[in-house]
């Protein structure tokens, strides 16, 4: 037997972790809303029967107003799945309950509904008459808990049940909404039930859809409908009505307990969501986490820096000297003065996976929002820019959760401005040789900046293309919880493990690459190909006081921005023989350019990945475009203001 | 009460004296004084706001504490592996730890509280 499942229910429930426990997948969970963007696949065997589960973005309501919220509407409404399973968290089941009633009004295909965190709710005092809700929603009903594991097999159980044994779950839900709807209903009905090409639909949830003024059903039938008429308060009275039962439902089988009024994570928030104190514990947790980057993985790094000097020293001693020259300069000089920022990279993403998983980053949009709105900048582009701190990639993905699609290409273009975390080896080595103890601090500096210039760069890109007033941002605030250390762990590796194997696909070809550009025509780098090239785009960075090696890392780098560092390694390597990264660039440019230098990394040019990314989210190749140039004018003029200011201080 | 008060002085004499000379991290010691102060403040409101600080503030002044500790540890093990000289060890960052070790007592104990439910009001 084969079935298939969508899972679906409210953003930041535990879906994506149960889906990871029913499937043993590592798709990445988060403590915050709108993790999941897109469907994910995975199967389970149970029983000897298969299960396909199907993860759909998290929604509150059937309303489809943004891309997400639409990839999890089409699924219940048009999948092909058998069952839909919906999840609610234990200690906020209203939400839940409310999603579970569209959807039973939206489909008549078996519905389970999952009640998880069932352990928080115990500890809270909570009791949840499982059999009361069943009857009165003829619905069958799981406990689960993503974290301990438990209803883990009831749940497949009752999947396998409700698939073979369907009149356990016939039902006709049907919700009253009062004389004066349910007459209006009925005459919607009646008109859509004379067009053919809506038969494969529940009629009476179209014609809720419509009273609801669902921009997608409008739009379809209001050809159909268009001399009925419709009361002004319809929609509140329709979620009133639904309200109504939600409430009925949580009075009559869900006993609270007064316990715990203000919890411990309104204490917390308390602090953390401070008028005054907000924004400066942002600004301090994103300062500790640079430092700690910084400075925790130095002594790991210079011992895989170590090992990558005695490796290539090895191979150096090999004939014929092109092949010692390739090995131990091109590929060991190139991805191990990569592979040396392993620490530095794994150190960052396990603390955010922390702080993601905590909780905090609904606390920082919500604490920057305020900021942001005073900006008129949505505070939903904030989700997306932390995220941009691990890849632009997922970012880019992640403001699909927008509505207003210009308020979404204005984040979209702006995002690639946040420093992700292919810019920190960069970061790293540039600030390592310039600025000493100092070296946390310019990193830090460098990613706050670029916070700023994401932020002036939606006001501009606002100004030109969204003269309109943000949309409004409302973000759950998640419980605090305790991270896992397999949570932490999966988080850390799963984020980590795109930097080594980049190191091992693009930076490696890459590495191969410049050093046959470098060791090409004559076997002197200094009239190589490579240095023809840096040397030809060097001039307009005469003022910045780049050499020719950096404006060829630079070249380099638009593949991936790890390879500037790569690239100049394999550059150094070629010339002198060893890689003796830091002296040379110390002795090529100065601690001035060397932070134009970081500024200009940052903003330059976004990898092949998210260029690709932007166009396949745009449906436009032109936006890419747009992109590559738009951030190498801001990118060359903010480090021209970096030397100029630098240099006029100094003097 | 006259703990906490010796913790935020000491806390904003750190911070305003710029520890190691370095700006942002003195910025950060006297943030977490902030975090104290403010709650002094707060407890006429209602006690469990106040407590809400000292929990808050004393899970600062661990993580400070503790990045403090791993820093030294690694300046003593760095010397052995690549034979530099040992740092000494200063009595800033011995006191920074000792208050590190307090502020995390004072958010146990702030935790006990506020899981209590005494004050349902906040």
């Amino acid at each position: 037997m084969k079935v298939d499942v969508a899972i679906c229910g409210n953003p930041n429930v535990g879906k994506t972790s149960l889906f990871n426990l029913l499937t043993g997948s590592r798709q990445r969970v988060g403590n915050w809303p709108g993790v999941t963007v897109t469907k994910k696949e995975g199967y389970k065997y149970w029983k000897g029967h298969e299960i396909r589960f199907v993860d759909l973005p998290g929604t509150y309501t059937l309303g489809a107003r943004s891309l997400d919220e639409k990839i999890a509407r089409d699924a219940i409404v048009n999948g092909d799945e058998d069952i839909i399973v919906i999840i609610s968290d234990s200690l906020s089941m209203e939400r839940g309950l409310y999603l579970l009633i569209q959807v039973l009004e939206a489909t008549a295909k078996p519905v389970i509904f999952v009640i998880n965190a069932i352990d928080e709710a115990k500890r809270a005092g909570i009791v949840i008459d499982k059999l009361g809700l069943e009857r009165a929603l003829n619905v069958p009903v799981v406990f689960t808990s993503a974290l301990t594991g438990e209803g883990i097999e009831e749940l497949c159980d009752k999947i396998l049940e409700v698939y073979s044994k369907p009149s356990i779950n016939q039902r006709s839900f049907i919700l009253r909404y009062g004389v004066e709807i349910e007459e209006i209903l009925q005459k919607i009905t009646y008109r859509i039930s004379e067009q053919r090409q809506f038969s494969e639909y529940n009629l009476r949830w179209l014609a809720i859809k419509f009273l609801e003024s669902d921009p997608e059903i409008t739009k379809s039938l209001s050809n159909v409908i268009s001399d009925v008429r419709i009361p002004e308060d319809v929609q509140i009275e329709i979620s009133s009505t639904r309200y109504q039962l939600v409430s009925n439902l949580l009075r009559n089988f869900v006993s609270e307990s007064s316990y715990d009024v203000w919890s411990v994570s309104d204490a917390i928030d308390h602090v953390f969501t401070h008028k005054y104190l907000g924004i400066p514990i942002f600004l301090a947790i994103l300062y500790m986490i640079f430092k700690v980057t910084f400075e925790i993985a130095a002594p790991l790094s210079d011992l895989i820096a170590a090992f990558f000097d005695w490796l290539s020293g090895v191979f150096s001693r090999l004939s014929p000297n092109w092949l010692a020259s390739l090995l131990s300069d091109g590929i060991i000089g190139g991805v191990g003065s990569i592979l040396t920022f392993v620490p530095n990279i794994f150190i960052l993403f396990f603390m955010m996976g922390f702080l993601e998983e905590t909780g905090y980053f609904s606390r920082a949009a919500f604490v920057v929002d305020r900021l942001m709105y005073y900006l008129k900048i949505s505070g939903r582009s904030f989700i997306s820019f932390i995220l941009g701190f691990g890849c632009s990639v997922p970012a880019i993905m992640s403001t699909r959760v927008m509505e207003d699609q210009r308020e979404r290409l204005v984040t979209l273009l702006s995002i690639p401005f946040i420093s992700c975390s292919a810019r920190l080896p960069v970061y790293v080595l540039i600030a390592g040789t310039f600025f000493g103890k100092n070296a946390g601090n310019a990193i830090f500096s460098v990613y706050f900046l670029s916070i700023v210039v994401t932020v002036i760069s939606i006001l501009a890109l606002n100004k030109l293309f969204f003269k309109g007033v943000p949309s409004p941002f409302i973000v759950e605030m998640p419980r605090y919880r305790m991270p896992t250390a397999k949570n932490l762990l999966v988080y850390m590796w799963s984020n980590g493990k795109h930097f080594l194997q980049k190191a091992g696909t693009i930076i490696l070809v890459s590495t191969v690459v410049i050093w046959f550009l470098s060791y090409f025509p004559t076997g002197d780098v200094g009239n190589s190909y490579a240095a023809r090239l840096g040397k030809f785009i060097q001039p307009m960075f005469k003022v910045h006081g780049f050499d020719w090696r950096v404006t060829t890392s630079l070249i380099f780098g638009i593949s991936a921005k790890e390879v500037v560092v790569s690239s100049y390694a394999t550059l150094v390597g070629a010339e002198e023989g060893s890689p003796s990264l830091m002296n040379t660039l110390r002795s090529s440019i100065d601690s001035i350019s060397a932070f134009a230098l970081m500024v200009f990394v940052m903003a330059y040019i976004p990898c092949f990945a998210t260029l690709a990314t932007i166009k396949s989210e745009t449906g436009s190749l032109k936006y890419s475009v747009l992109s590559i140039v738009y951030t190498t004018v801001v990118a060359y003029i903010l480090s021209l203001i970096v030397v100029v200011v630098g240099k006029a201080l100094i003097t | 009460m006259g703990v906490l008060i010796l913790f935020v002085f000491l806390l904003m004499l750190f911070g305003l004296l710029g520890f190691e000379r370095d700006l942002l991290f003195s910025l950060v010691i006297l943030l977490n004084s902030l975090i104290y102060l403010t709650g002094l403040e707060d407890i006429k409101k209602g006690l469990k706001r106040g407590i809400a600080h000292t929990f808050v503030g004393g899970i600062f002044s661990g993580i400070i504490a503790l990045y403090i500790a791993f820093k030294k540890l690694v300046d003593l093990l760095y010397p052995l592996i690549y034979h530099t000289p040992i740092e000494k060890l200063r009595i800033e960052d011995i006191v920074l730890i000792l208050l590190g070790i307090v502020g995390v007592y004072s958010t146990f104990i702030s935790y006990r509280y506020l899981r209590k439910g005494e004050d349902k009001n906040g």
